[in-house]
């Protein structure tokens, strides 16, 4: 199908077309951080999975205890927030969790996103342009090859206008 | 469809009040209910949608060949629970968009819902409804009424753990939920172990510390422990275990251990039964294609084999506990399409324990679904079939409908064909009643990109929502070729592969709109097996809304192109395989005939193939004198640049001149005139007379001109086409695939069949001044029957009528010759 753009992505997951509603964006490395405010040109709701996680952890633990498997489970519990609004859902820094568990099980959690993983709501991913460590060449290939990875153009606002149209 | 609206009006500018086409969005909406969502879910079971769920689950009773109907399943299951050793693990199969896990959710609460519950009562209802005879709705209050409420185990393929958390997991949440009705205190390993971590919390510090040191080794504190040994995490099992070790010096046994078969053997002895709380256990695996798919690629890394264990305690515990896995396909084809060797023959040894006679396709009437789920306002469209031309055309489209699908509708659902008009033409338009059909009857396979079928109407729906419901009186129908741009590949990876190639070799992106429409068609007839029974024609062009002439010619078109293939046996086309298109055969063909033009020798030639092919042959003309097989007139073909007084004069030499050579020639000629431009058409109008005369003045010789009326080049470039197939050497037949030479070549003959009925339909009828008056005056326009008075003429001093009944080769009129003259036996 090729590649969609960041607002054609952000339709397709937040409609009924898809049984798997999960899509990754890509972005520079110099976007990295402003999800939110990109977020809202998309009109799809944004959360940080960092922050939700750091928020959730009592005081005083020492191990945070990352697991692909916790990971999947952190993105549902958020997708299932109705504090956040939005029939899709853009979730940003799951690079950062993901950096920290093992490079076979970050196989798992992509495979497992593409093919398994049925979200509440669309569910967008963003990661930082050629991570290839995080997410693998051949991975990537599949998720462009069905329509559910986009990239996000450096002059990009969000409005739908940017990208390829 | 629902009532009350009001059609549309407009006082135009004049002050006159017309009434105006209502547009789509006028009087089509669609049905809010969560009910037709795409994406329900098991789960949902214990969310707020589930009443509404459960009451709008529509079960049917009949179902296509090789499929159980939804009525039928649910009969199964209840079986499951009956005295006997009935079976009690299943699967259900259906493709997305099927209502599988809705189906999933009107089970959960038939079986887990109390009788007095309107949850309950809404399934019953709509069961009732379906299942029409009295034993049947029956045998179901019954069973109700004699079972307690059942526990409803939810396990969920989408949930990324292992099967004994996701088991023990469920049973939980399953016995929380009832907590409040149902009270149970189930001895799993992980309330002694969340006891034993919860201890050592509110303990010293020092053993905190102790305990803390310990886990750290698997990445762990105690808090975390906690949190996972809560939500029944297994692998926290073993850990549990050796921290209390490590701690106590000694192993426990936590409740029942992770052991699955232990599991559900417990809640089977323990919870079902007389004085136990509840009637049965019911475990729904939703999801269980991904959960087979995971499972398979990770069955090295896992030890033991834990579906096999879940599946010996459900074994175990018949009559008491049953498992129904909802997949999308069949479980065997998910590992098999992922594995091979050990690791398959292991997954597949687990799978086993779901026998095959239990693996059900599950039916579903989407027309039903579509139905409830678009609604038309009933007055507009009242007024609209008021429009004789529309109405004319919502017939026409639901009788050739259910023609084409008679199998389906008359056999299998036995359906009539006012009820098919009720719920499929008019419940579902504006999806055209094929486009219906054809959703509800094709199996859409399952990809990593499924589309819903509830997409897809939503989609197009909002593509048409702004136009008139008709343009001209024709429906604003949402075409069955649109299926092919939105389910792609979906429609079945060859024909969808065949297809792709097929729109290559048409062009691409530059195919025109009517042969791209035709090549979507075939995909549709081919992916959805529809049966054609000798009107494949008209399927095509009901498909394509295309009318009939139209998708002839471009189905022709494509055909000599070698886009598709013709078969002349069943008469109807076909896509070839891809990569393997006729399109080299026309390729190296557009070669040799590169600056060729029709002469006198390629006509010729390609006449010696025509008359092998039985076409052009020699004419047997009836004369009172004798045997029409000795009287034969051969027929020609003569273009422009080739009709002269010479070639004329040397013709009727060659062909009818009888010598001492003892070769039998033709007695007359029957000459077609081949005008490949307008002009060649104009000027045989003018001078085919002149030259005829010229040729021969004043002598009768039995010559008839057909003089076209217009041109007709088709038939002159096929004539080149076959000359040049003719030129193909052996060589070039195996570089282009010999099939496909033949299937080129054979199309091109029947082009030229068919042309040469055309050119006969479309040819005025000339002869020598000498037999003109009499041709003229017996009004003589077929050429048969004018040759036959051309010959009387021409051959007027001709022999007396002699044993006529025989053909001058015959032993008997040599024999009868014989005897008259005295030669031959008395």
């Amino acid at each position: 199908m090729g590649e969609a753009t960041p607002k054609s992505l952000a339709t397709l997951l937040a409609g009924q077309d898809l049984s798997r509603r999960t899509g990754i964006l890509e972005l520079p490395v110099k976007s990295l951080g402003l999800e939110g405010d990109f977020a809202v040109g998309l009109n799809v709701g944004h959360g940080d999975i960092c922050r939700w996680k750091v928020d959730r952890v009592q005081a005083g633990r020492t191990r945070i205890g990352l697991r692909w498997d916790g990971i999947v489970s952190d993105l549902e519990s958020i997708t299932a927030d109705l504090s956040i609004p939005g029939y899709c859902i853009w979730i940003s820094n799951v690079d950062v969790l993901l950096a920290g568990i093992p490079h076979s099980d970050r196989s798992r959690f992509w495979e497992f996103m593409r093919i398994a993983f049925r979200p509440p709501r669309g569910l967008l991913l963003s990661m930082p342009e050629k991570a290839t460590h995080i997410l693998s060449s051949e991975e990537r290939a599949l998720w462009l090859e069905y329509g559910r990875l986009s990239i996000w153009k450096s002059d990009e606002r969000g409005s739908g206008n940017g990208g390829k149209q | 469809m629902s009532g009350g609206a009001v059609m549309a009006e407009n006082n135009d500018l004049r002050g006159v009040t017309s009434q105006m086409t209502p547009m789509i969005q006028d009087f089509v909406g669609t049905s809010s209910g969560a009910e037709f969502r795409n994406d329900v879910q098991l789960a949902q079971y214990r969310s707020n949608h589930n009443l509404e769920l459960a009451r709008d689950f529509i079960f049917t009773r009949k179902a296509a060949p090789g499929r159980k109907s939804s009525i039928d399943l649910l009969k199964y299951l209840n079986e499951a629970f009956m005295p006997g050793s009935p079976p009690n693990r299943f699967v259900f199969i259906a493709t997305y968009g099927h209502g599988k896990s809705h189906f999933a959710v009107a089970l959960a609460n038939y079986f887990g819902k109390a009788e007095e519950t309107p949850e309950f009562k809404g399934v019953l209802e709509r069961v009732n409804h379906a299942a029409e005879s009295a034993p049947l709705i029956g045998f179901f209050e019954a069973f109700k009424r004699n079972h307690k409420p059942f526990l409803i185990i939810i396990l969920r393929g989408d949930e990324p753990s292992d099967l004994q958390t996701k088991f023990f997991r469920a049973v939980e949440e399953a016995l929380q939920f009832d907590s409040l009705t149902t009270p149970v205190h189930a001895p799993f390993w992980y309330s002694d172990a969340q006891r034993f971590v919860e201890s050592i919390l509110s303990d010293s510090r020092e053993r905190q510390d102790k305990a803390n040191a310990f886990l750290g080794k698997f990445d762990l504190d105690l808090a975390l422990l906690l949190e996972r040994v809560a939500k029944q995490d297994a692998s926290t099992y073993e850990i549990t275990r050796e921290l209390y070790l490590h701690l106590n010096l000694f192993l426990p046994d936590f409740g029942t251990g992770v052991g699955l078969k232990e599991g559900v053997e417990w809640l089977g002895n323990n919870l079902v039964g007389e004085n136990k709380p509840y009637g049965g256990v019911l475990i729904l695996f939703d999801e269980f294609s991904s959960f087979v798919w995971d499972y398979s690629l990770q069955i090295r890394h896992r030890p033991g084999a834990p579906l096999q264990d879940l599946l010996n305690g459900v074994e175990s515990a018949r009559g008491k506990v049953a498992f129904a896995a909802l997949a999308q396909r069949d479980p065997e084809l998910v590992a098999k399409s992922l594995l091979g060797g050990d690791s398959l023959q292991s997954v597949l040894t687990q799978l086993n324990r779901l026998p095959m006679p239990q693996h059900y396709q599950l039916h579903s009437s989407l027309e039903e679904v579509l139905d409830a789920y678009l609604t038309q306002d009933c007055d507009t469209w009242d007024a609209l079939m008021t429009h004789p031309q529309f109405r004319n055309a919502i017939g026409r489209a639901n009788d050739l409908t259910f023609d084409i699908f008679t199998s389906r509708y008359q056999d299998v659902l036995e359906w009539d064909i006012e009820h098919f008009q009720e719920i499929v033409t008019e419940g579902c338009f504006p999806l055209h009643p094929s486009t219906t059909a054809l959703l509800s009857s094709v199996e859409l396979e399952a990809t990593n990109n499924p589309r819903s079928v509830l997409g897809f109407v939503h989609g197009q729906l909002e593509l048409v929502s702004k136009k008139e419901a008709h343009y001209e009186g024709r429906p604003t129908w949402i075409l069955p070729i649109s299926l092919v741009d939105y389910f792609r590949e979906m429609l079945g990876e060859k024909p969808w592969g065949d297809f792709c190639d097929a729109l290559s070799q048409a062009g691409g992106p530059d195919t025109s709109q009517g042969q791209a429409s035709v090549l979507k068609a075939m995909l549709l007839q081919v992916s959805g097996r529809v049966p054609t029974r000798g009107a494949y024609v008209q399927v095509i062009a009901n498909f394509a809304g295309l009318d009939i002439e139209r998708t002839k010619e471009e189905l022709q078109a494509l055909a000599t192109s070698g886009v598709i293939r013709f078969d002349s046996v069943n008469r109807l086309y076909t896509f070839w395989p891809a990569g393997k298109g006729a399109n080299k055969v026309d390729q190296l063909l557009s070669e040799k005939l590169r600056n060729k033009n029709l002469n006198d020798q390629i006509i010729d030639s390609a006449m010696k193939s025509l008359r092998q092919e039985s076409l052009l042959n020699n004419i047997s003309v009836a004369v009172p004198w004798g045997h029409p097989e000795d009287w034969q007139a051969e027929q020609l073909l003569m273009s422009r640049q080739v009709f002269t007084e010479e070639s004329l004069q040397a013709k009727a030499v060659s062909k009818m001149t009888w010598g001492t050579d003892g070769i039998e020639r033709s007695r007359g000629l029957l000459v077609w005139l081949l005008a490949e431009t307008p002009e060649d058409a104009a000027w045989f109008r003018e001078n085919a007379d002149i030259v005829l005369s010229g040729a021969f003045p004043s002598q009768k010789v039995p010559i008839i001109l057909m003089r076209p009326e217009a041109a007709e080049p088709e038939f002159a470039r096929q004539l080149l086409r076959l000359w040049g197939l003719d030129q193909f050497t052996n060589s070039d037949r195996a570089e282009v695939g010999d099939q496909q030479y033949e299937a080129v070549r054979q199309l091109t003959i029947e082009s030229l069949r068919s042309g040469q009925r055309h050119l006969k339909e479309n040819a005025e009828l000339s002869v020598a001044a000498p037999f003109k008056a009499r041709v003229h005056a017996l009004h003589l326009s077929d050429p048969e029957a004018a040759m036959s008075e051309v010959f009387k003429m021409a051959y007027s001093d001709g022999p007396m009528r002699w044993f006529t009944q025989y053909k001058l080769s015959s032993t008997r009129f040599r024999n009868s010759t014989a005897r008259v003259a005295g030669y031959g036996p008395r």
